[in-house]
């Protein structure tokens, strides 16, 4: 395999995140600045079973709006640049808030590995967490780690590299081949987004009515296919009911804008 | 256009439904895969209790600053006079020198400047040895938590507080931690508003007044002082919100650090580290201001070697003697405050100068005849709220990205300050005469 593997780690704030990176690149990385913004941008790599991986540290965010210098870091180069790998590390002593970027990074489709870092300080209050309960819930490949303990970290590599599907390992992939029935990948190079979809139903559910009104949304916009392929469709629709200016910016057609400015819940 | 029709409301119907939907989605999740342990009350969870009582949150916080300057202030008298004694001593050898100009580079600008900024080292020390405690045990952030919770009450962003706090220390770090602060406008202000914060440059000013004017309650004094530049801060953010900019702001998460138990060594080292910082300062920047100072309090237009009062410190201080009369400040403090435009070192520094050329060597009782009690806490308003250096003014033009708003911050700055001063000059005059 010729070229390096993409990982993106992203996580909120204060999760052990750069102690992770470091981990995992030693001393093969290099800081700088995100072009045009002042947020810091760290890079590095490391190899693994003879592969070679990129990693770049995204900033910390609790979520992935637009609103923050931060979270439009972050989310921009999730979109832009969809990585092969996103790890998004939790602090396990804080899931319920740690949860909420991992079910958005669920929405947008990203090939993830969950993190459940901090485990000391879990077991240290006497807490129990089923993580393979949680990995089932959630349909992802889950890791525990102890990150300033460096536990895991072998774990973690293995993860990413699993979490690769076997044809990115050997030889390049034909857009629409499924490679012998291994949906479970998403990548916009090897399907375009409504075909993900329909072969993955959503992990997160919302109530009906905004089901309802997603749907609408999904159906309207389908017709913009530069739009519906460059972005996952449900995704983009959540952000359209959220009213993310710069989502709705995406969408040129006046008519179209019109239409699913209508649908509300 | 369509999106003026969606009525706000609507919009954040959907986003809150949404998040709380999600949230909702977390807890069945966590419901099936986490068991909570049976140590339900730790000793973080009990001094979190306290700490962040919605009631007891404030006062608590006061407490513990008030005592913070308490001690700050009554260790260093100590060694403030050690120092003292040691530059007087030095001062007296260097007079002895017989190059008459050399003579009083040495005593009166670098002794007298220099030597009497150094004087002040150990309150900066002592507090910076303070401060590292505070931060270290994780109590800061809890303070910081408290006063955010008071500013998100009074429509004001929360994020602003922690680069506030940031300016106890100095304020160029702190216009530069606003880059943390969410949207354009809610940034503006709080890099407009944090050089309010009492940095510990002007930490030596405040003790030189108030060790002079108010020795027993010196600590209380300073603290009242800190106390001030939080609630102008606050004021100040609230009066741009009003007027300047209107934004709506995100709510936001704030992450509270494990309480532990600080070490002395880690603490020191902190001290140490940002002390050594002020010392690098007094080398170089100040020395250079020392000389400077001293050439312009020893050269007049009548030539070299003559009276203070016809020197060029004095013709500067003179001219703007009218503007400063309302407020009872005599030409040495205003020579001082202008200077400490560029550093708020040269205000104590000017005046350890001028008055020591003056051959007045007890700076306290020269202090004491030259200013009212009520223009002496007027002079400390004064020097809390005005432009707070030169550095500030340069990181304000660079992470604005325009001279329009590093203009705006100096202006608006000299005109509160000069206002509340001439406030204190008025009610003081009422209360005291």
């Amino acid at each position: 395999m010729s070229s390096s593997i993409k990982v993106a780690l992203i996580g909120n704030p204060n999760v052990g995140k750069s102690v992770i990176f470091n981990n995992l690149t030693g001393s093969k990385q290099h800081t700088g600045n995100w072009p045009g913004k002042t947020v810091e941008k760290k890079e590095g790599f490391f190899d693994f079973e003879g592969y070679k991986f990129e990693v770049v540290d995204l900033p910390g965010v609790y979520s992935l709006s637009a609103l923050s210098e931060d979270e439009r870091v972050a989310r921009q180069y999730l979109i832009d640049h969809r990585p092969d790998v996103v790890v998004d590390i939790l602090n396990a002593s804080q899931l319920e808030r740690n949860l909420y970027l991992t079910l958005l990074l669920i929405e947008l489709q990203v090939n993830l590995v969950i993190v459940l870092n901090m485990q000391d300080v879990v077991e240290s209050k006497g807490d129990r967490i089923d993580a393979e309960a949680l990995a089932r819930r959630l349909k992802t490949p889950l890791v525990t780690t102890t990150a300033t303990k460096k536990e895991g970290m072998d774990d973690l590599k293995r993860a990413i590299l699993d979490a690769i599907p076997e044809c990115r390992h050997d030889r390049e992939h034909m857009p629409g081949d499924l490679n012998g029935g291994d949906d479970q990948h998403y990548h916009p190079r090897y399907h375009h987004h409504g075909e993900y979809e329909r072969l993955r139903p959503a992990t997160v559910r919302y109530s009906r009515e905004i089901e309802v009104a997603l749907g609408k949304i999904v159906r309207i916009i389908s017709k913009d296919r530069e739009l519906s392929e460059r972005y996952p469709p449900r995704w983009i629709a959540l952000r359209i009911l959220e009213n993310d200016p710069e989502i709705l910016s995406l969408i040129t057609d006046e008519e179209m804008r019109f239409l699913v400015s209508e649908v509300r819940l | 256009m369509i999106e003026q029709d969606l009525s706000i409301e609507d919009e954040l119907d959907a986003e809150i439904i949404l998040a709380d939907q999600r949230y909702e989605i977390i807890g069945d999740i966590l419901c099936e895969v986490y068991q909570e342990g049976s140590e339900k009350w730790t000793l973080s969870d009990m001094l979190d209790k306290v700490f962040l009582h919605n009631y007891l949150g404030i006062p608590v916080f006061l407490v513990i600053v008030w005592t913070m300057f308490h001690f700050t202030f009554q260790v260093s008298l100590v060694f403030m006079a050690m120092i003292e004694a040691a530059f007087s001593l030095l001062g007296g050898l260097t007079a002895q020198i017989p190059v008459p100009w050399l003579a009083s580079l040495l005593t009166d600008g670098i002794i007298g400047g220099v030597g009497f900024i150094l004087v002040f080292v150990p309150p900066i020390f002592f507090m910076y040895f303070a401060i590292s405690i505070l931060e270290d045990s994780g109590y800061l952030a809890r303070a910081a938590f408290v006063m955010d919770r008071v500013m998100v009450k009074m429509g004001l962003h929360g994020r602003s507080f922690i680069p506030l706090l940031i300016g106890f220390g100095c304020n160029v770090p702190a216009v530069m931690a606003a880059r943390t602060v969410d949207g354009d406008a809610n940034r503006l202000t709080t890099i407009l508003v944090s050089p309010l914060m009492s940095c510990a440059a002007r930490l030596p000013v405040y003790v030189l007044i108030a060790g002079v004017f108010f020795p027993a309650y010196a600590g209380t004094v300073i603290f009242l002082l800190y106390l001030l530049g939080i609630v102008f801060a606050v004021v100040m953010a609230l009066v741009f919100k009003k007027t300047l900019f209107r934004e709506e702001s995100a709510p936001f998460l704030m992450e509270l650090p494990m309480y532990q138990r600080p070490t002395f060594h880690g603490s020191v080292v902190h001290m140490w580290e940002r002390g050594v910082l002020f010392l690098k300062k007094a080398g170089t920047f100040l020395m250079l201001g020392a000389i400077t100072l001293w050439f312009m309090s020893y050269v007049g237009p009548g030539g070299i070697g003559v009276s203070v009062e016809d020197s060029f410190v004095s013709i500067l201080g003179k001219a703007a003697e009218p503007i400063f009369a309302p407020l009872g400040f005599d030409w040495q403090i205003i020579t001082g405050l202008i200077f400490g435009l560029l550093a708020k070192e040269f205000v104590v520094e000017s005046l350890g100068i001028i008055y020591s050329v003056e051959g007045n060597l007890a700076i306290g009782a020269a202090l004491a005849s030259s200013l009212s009690t009520v223009s002496a806490f007027a002079l400390l308003v004064f020097v809390l709220l005005y432009t707070p250096c030169i550095a500030t003014v340069g990181v304000i033009r660079r992470e604005t990205g325009s001279s329009k708003w590093a203009l705006f911050s100096v202006v608006y700055q000299l005109i509160l300050a000069y206002a509340v001063a001439l406030l204190v000059i008025t009610v003081g005059g009422l209360v005291f005469v």
